[in-house]
């Protein structure tokens, strides 16, 4: 499959299901989304066609306004990167990880999750040095409790577990 | 008016006052550098400590610290692109690229004295308009709202990169981001689907960290690479330094226009920093003849950002004294603190209390002068963080964007909300999705949109209002001419090149 197609074809399927929403919005409330879904949606079908049929792409997609082919600008590394060094499945297990890292801290609160998954991280994926991965991982509670709890006076999320188990006062 | 001054500076320059200036400025700088914070919060924390103070010396430290604060946003901006505050993010764009070209140092020092030089621009431009405080303001209504937001929304062709079509989806997903919860001018609820944490829409700080903080320490994670690549050398010797030092002098011109746009967005109410350095930035790329190396490292989209959004301070100082209006976050805080002190705000405030006015007004100048070098001796250790290995500086920066994401408000929806947009952030580096139109749009899709209807209201249904006020013309005729002038500057480009292809040789 070409690079991308899930990607916008999945933003396709949001804006379809938004503008299935504003229609049943009443008046003015729905005037702007309308508007704009309508435009998204017509944007990325042309992007999908453009990725489909690449040969169309000079027609339908322009590389910006204005002149030359150098001549665009990327407002952040995004256009700049032409290699992609990222496989798949270390993507996924990335992305995994960030999910279970919040799930954790709604769990287990900031203190507690914060330094299992920084030792997970650096030593499970990133495969870096045991101990260096511990002080890592043992560091970062230590500053957020010394910065957040005492310095700034700011509760952290206790975590649902400590909630419930009285934990959090 | 010179007598108001020498009291003022007389205060200021007391070691007592010279102190608390010191560690306003201190904590501003370390609240601005931890994402989620800024110089807002500092305010709010240091309130307290005020409490006991003559109003003068509550004034140093307050005002020292809401400004340090914005100019500490921009060194995690651009050292781990992460922005410290929203103010910071279009610092992002063109401040991280420079660091993981081993340039880090260079743009922090860039950044600290455009933020030196914005802050005193603003007081400079707030001194001059003293007399006409009234008159400026009240020139600004729904209209000239909704043409400033249409030229700050008209730069999205310009940051949208390889792609057009690529750049125009980014900029309906932030304004369709920008539509949720409860729009207050038109009433009615949109795209809450049922959860009351979406009914005051999606919140900035958990927004601007995920697709910031969290997408780029996902990109680096899933890349494997560190910030500064091997092989690229990391500059952050003297020389590499004034370099960053004198670039706002290098392009002034940017420089006055930037910090002028700032000025006058702040000098409106409830416009705010985060588009004012974005307008900046737009415009900053739009004008400029070599776009190439924006977004891949250029030095001019750290001072428009930065320079503005310092300036923005002094401009918003505007309503706040001669109305108790605020023009920004961080005024409405101030004026909270000037009420505890029994101080309030308006037309009286020129009259009766100038000193405590000259105080505020002279702090905010001294106060940006001070925290940029403290900015710049920060930069030089924090810059080493680029060599540090992505699986231990990965996490680290996710924690502390989903941890800033969590004390703005104390909710932990805002955690998800920021792993949510950091993980659509991460996909949207990957597939080419540009983050600039994406950001804009949503800072300036409800201000478009509310005035849009409160233009229709104020003219009855018709657009002609738009031609009885000089100001909104003014502003239309600048949409129109920012919006045309690169289709004619390429056109004459060309037009150049064929009829020098045409030439015999």
């Amino acid at each position: 499959m070409r690079r991308g197609v899930w990607f916008y074809a999945s933003i396709l399927v949001c804006l379809t299901v938004l503008g299935v929403v504003a229609l049943s919005y009443k008046g003015q409330t729905a005037l702007f989304p309308l508007i704009v879904i309508s435009a998204g949606i017509l944007l990325v079908a042309i992007k999908l066609v453009t990725i489909a049929k690449p040969h169309l792409a000079p027609l339908l997609d322009p590389k910006g306004f204005f002149g030359d082919d150098d001549d665009a600008v990327t407002a952040g590394d995004e256009g700049a990167k032409t290699v992609d060094k990222t496989s798949p499945r270390r993507e996924t297990v990335v992305i995994a990880w960030g999910i279970a890292y919040v799930s954790l801290i709604y769990l287990l609160g900031f203190l507690v999750a914060s330094p299992i998954m920084t030792f997970l991280f650096a030593k499970a994926i990133g495969r870096r040095s045991g101990a260096i991965s511990f002080a890592v991982a043992a560091a970062v509670p230590v500053f957020l409790y010394i910065v957040f709890e005492r310095l700034l006076r700011i509760d952290l999320f206790p975590g649902l577990v400590s909630d419930l188990i009285g934990l959090s006062s | 008016m010179l007598e108001g001054v020498a009291a003022a500076l007389a205060v200021i320059f007391e070691p007592y006052a010279l102190l608390l200036l010191l560690f306003g400025a201190v904590f501003g700088l370390f609240c601005g550098v931890i994402p989620g914070l800024s110089g807002s919060t500092a305010l709010i924390l240091l309130i307290p400590l005020t409490f006991g103070m003559d109003f003068g010396h509550a004034m140093v430290l307050l005002m020292a610290a809401a400004t340090a604060g914005t100019v500490g946003g921009s060194i995690t901006s651009i050292l781990l692109g992460v922005p410290g505050a929203g103010v910071n993010a279009a610092t992002v764009f063109d401040g991280f690229p420079l660091a993981r070209l081993g340039r880090g140092g260079e743009a922090v020092a860039a950044a600290a004295m455009s933020s030196a030089l914005g802050g005193v621009f603003g007081v400079f431009v707030l001194i001059l308009l003293i007399p006409f405080l009234r008159q400026v303001v009240l020139a600004f209504g729904p209209p000239e709202f909704l043409m400033l937001a249409v030229w700050g929304l008209s730069v999205i062709a310009a940051v949208s990169g390889r792609s057009l079509i690529s750049g125009l989806i980014g900029a309906v997903l932030g304004l369709l981001m920008s539509f949720v919860g409860f729009n207050s001018v038109i009433g009615g609820l949109r795209f809450t689907f049922g959860w009351i944490y979406l009914w005051d829409g999606l919140r900035l700080a958990p927004v601007f960290i995920g697709l910031f903080a969290i997408a780029t320490a996902l990109d680096l994670a899933a890349s494997g690479e560190k910030i500064v690549k091997e092989g690229v050398e990391l500059k952050t010797g003297f020389r590499q330094l004034s370099k960053g030092l004198m670039a706002p002098f290098n392009h002034f011109g940017l420089f006055i226009k930037s910090s002028l746009m700032g000025t006058i967005v702040g000098i409106i109410p409830g416009v705010g920093g985060v588009v004012a350095a974005f307008l900046a930035y737009g415009q900053a790329v739009q004008s400029s003849k070599d776009k190439t190396q924006f977004g891949r490292g250029d030095i001019r989209g750290v001072i428009a950002p930065e320079s503005s959004n310092n300036a923005k301070d002094g401009g918003s100082l505007v309503p706040t004294l001669a109305f108790g209006i605020p023009g920004s976050e961080s005024m409405a805080i101030l004026l909270g603190a000037f009420l505890i002190h029994g101080v309030t705000p308006g037309p009286g405030m020129l009259e009766d209390r100038i000193n405590e006015t000259w105080i505020i007004i002279l702090t905010l100048a001294v106060a940006s002068v001070i925290a940029s070098p403290i900015a710049v001796l920060v930069s030089t250790q924090l810059v080493k963080a680029n060599k540090l290995s992505p699986f231990y500086l990965s996490p680290i920066i996710i924690t502390a964007g989903l941890v800033g994401a969590y004390a703005f408000n104390s909710d932990i929806n805002d955690v998800f909300l920021a792993l949510v947009i950091g993980i659509f952030g991460h996909l949207a580096i990957k597939f080419d999705l540009p983050r600039a139109p994406i950001i804009i749009a949503y800072i300036l899709g409800g201000l478009t949109e509310r005035s849009f209807f409160q233009t229709i209201q104020m003219g009855r249904g018709s657009f002609a209002v738009f031609f009885t006020r000089p100001f909104a013309l003014a502003l239309l005729a600048l949409v129109i001419v920012t919006a045309a002038a690169p289709y004619f500057m390429s056109l004459k480009a060309r037009m150049k090149a064929a009829s020098r292809d045409e030439r015999p040789r």
